[in-house]
């Protein structure tokens, strides 16, 4: 390994001219090439003890998706991992080599299309009616408890339907689709592939259903675009002698 | 619907916990990849984030929370709680000692 030559390397992309930002470069190898830029290995120093929601780490990362989305705005990208530091240039060009034929075929696939994040979120439920158990028998109480009860079940089971139809919509606009992690209170957290000239008639379908959502206590939401974040999830190995 | 800015949350999620993965010997670990997934994970999972992401849905939902009572560890109290077991401990073993001695 090199001495003080270490890169960090943000994305494989097309060997074609980018205007880049300040500090990052194209490192080409035949028809594709890697986004990098000199890095000092200790400014990662210690990054994955940090919570999240620390600043340092949310500031490395805020770069790292700056230049990865940078590349997308111009050529199809596939987004590098976090904190994936080469040695050298030697280095970039090896693993362009290596991941050629599965890389190339990865970035034809993804051309055309961005991801879109779609989340259905319960809201509030609806509050309590006032004073609702004033001069109520005990019997009353336990009657209208149990009715609120099995009426919120019912409420829960018809949100569920109407997110799965929903999800079974956007499938069809989609050219994938990749679960994603769910916070409490999720009932979908879907990331799509989908391909540009269908991106109106996939937000059509989004706010075709907003409405009975919304009527089931519960909000869909869009994030996006995003570069192909969600369907790059795959190594590419890379040895010695590769 | 319209256009919103991309949390942190996921932004976070995105290029942490997704992306191409090099392996082999090309480069250095700088990052634990898989302990930051993790603690990625918790994060969006945990309910201190939900809440200040307002997804607390649960604090406000009556099947879930009543008549929600917070029940909360004292901490000062356990601190003190276990300075004086730790004082208690030192005294017996002290007293054992001196009664040892004579023998």
């Amino acid at each position: 390994m090199s001495a003080g030559s270490w890169l960090c390397a943000y994305a494989i992309t097309r060997n074609r001219p980018l205007a880049l930002g300040p500090g990052t470069r194209l490192v080409g190898h035949r028809e594709l090439g890697v986004v990098v830029a000199d890095v000092d290995p200790a400014r990662y120093e210690r990054v994955d003890t940090l919570e999240p929601q620390d600043a340092t780490l949310a500031e490395l990362v805020r770069e790292h998706d700056a230049v990865v989305r940078a590349v997308f705005r111009q050529e199809p990208v596939l987004p590098l991992r976090f904190g994936s530091i080469l040695d050298g240039e030697d280095a970039a060009v090896r693993l362009l080599r290596a991941g050629y034929e599965q890389a190339r075929a990865c970035l034809a696939d993804l051309d055309g299309h961005r991801e879109w994040g779609v989340r259905v979120r319960r809201t509030a439920s609806a509050p309590p009616s006032s004073r609702p158990d004033a001069g109520l028998t005990g019997t009353q109480y336990l009657a209208q408890r149990r009715q609120k009860l099995k009426a919120d079940e019912q409420n829960r089971a018809d949100l569920g339907a109407v997110a799965e139809r929903l999800r079974d919509v956007l499938r069809r606009h989609a050219a994938g689709r990749a679960d994603r992690t769910r916070a409490p209170g999720v009932l979908v957290d879907d990331a799509y592939l989908v391909p540009t000239a269908g991106e109106s008639a996939f937000h059509g379908e989004v706010q075709r259903f907003a409405d009975e959502v919304r009527g089931h206590g519960a909000t869909v939401e869009t994030t996006g675009p995003w570069p192909p974040y969600s369907f790059t999830g795959f190594e590419l190995e890379v040895s010695a002698d590769g | 619907m319209a256009d919103r800015s991309d949390s942190l949350a996921d932004i976070l999620e995105r290029v942490l916990d997704k992306g191409v993965v090099i392996a082999g010997d090309i480069g250095v670990s700088v990052v634990d990849i898989e302990l930051l997934t993790l603690r990625v994970r918790l994060f969006i999972a945990s309910a201190q984030t939900a809440k200040e992401m307002g997804m607390d849905w649960w604090t406000n939902d009556p099947f879930f929370a009543p008549k929600s009572v917070p029940v909360e560890l004292d901490n000062t109290e356990n601190a003190q709680l276990r300075a004086r077991v730790a004082d208690l401990e030192a005294a017996l073993a002290a007293a054992s000692h001196r009664t040892e001695l004579p023998r």
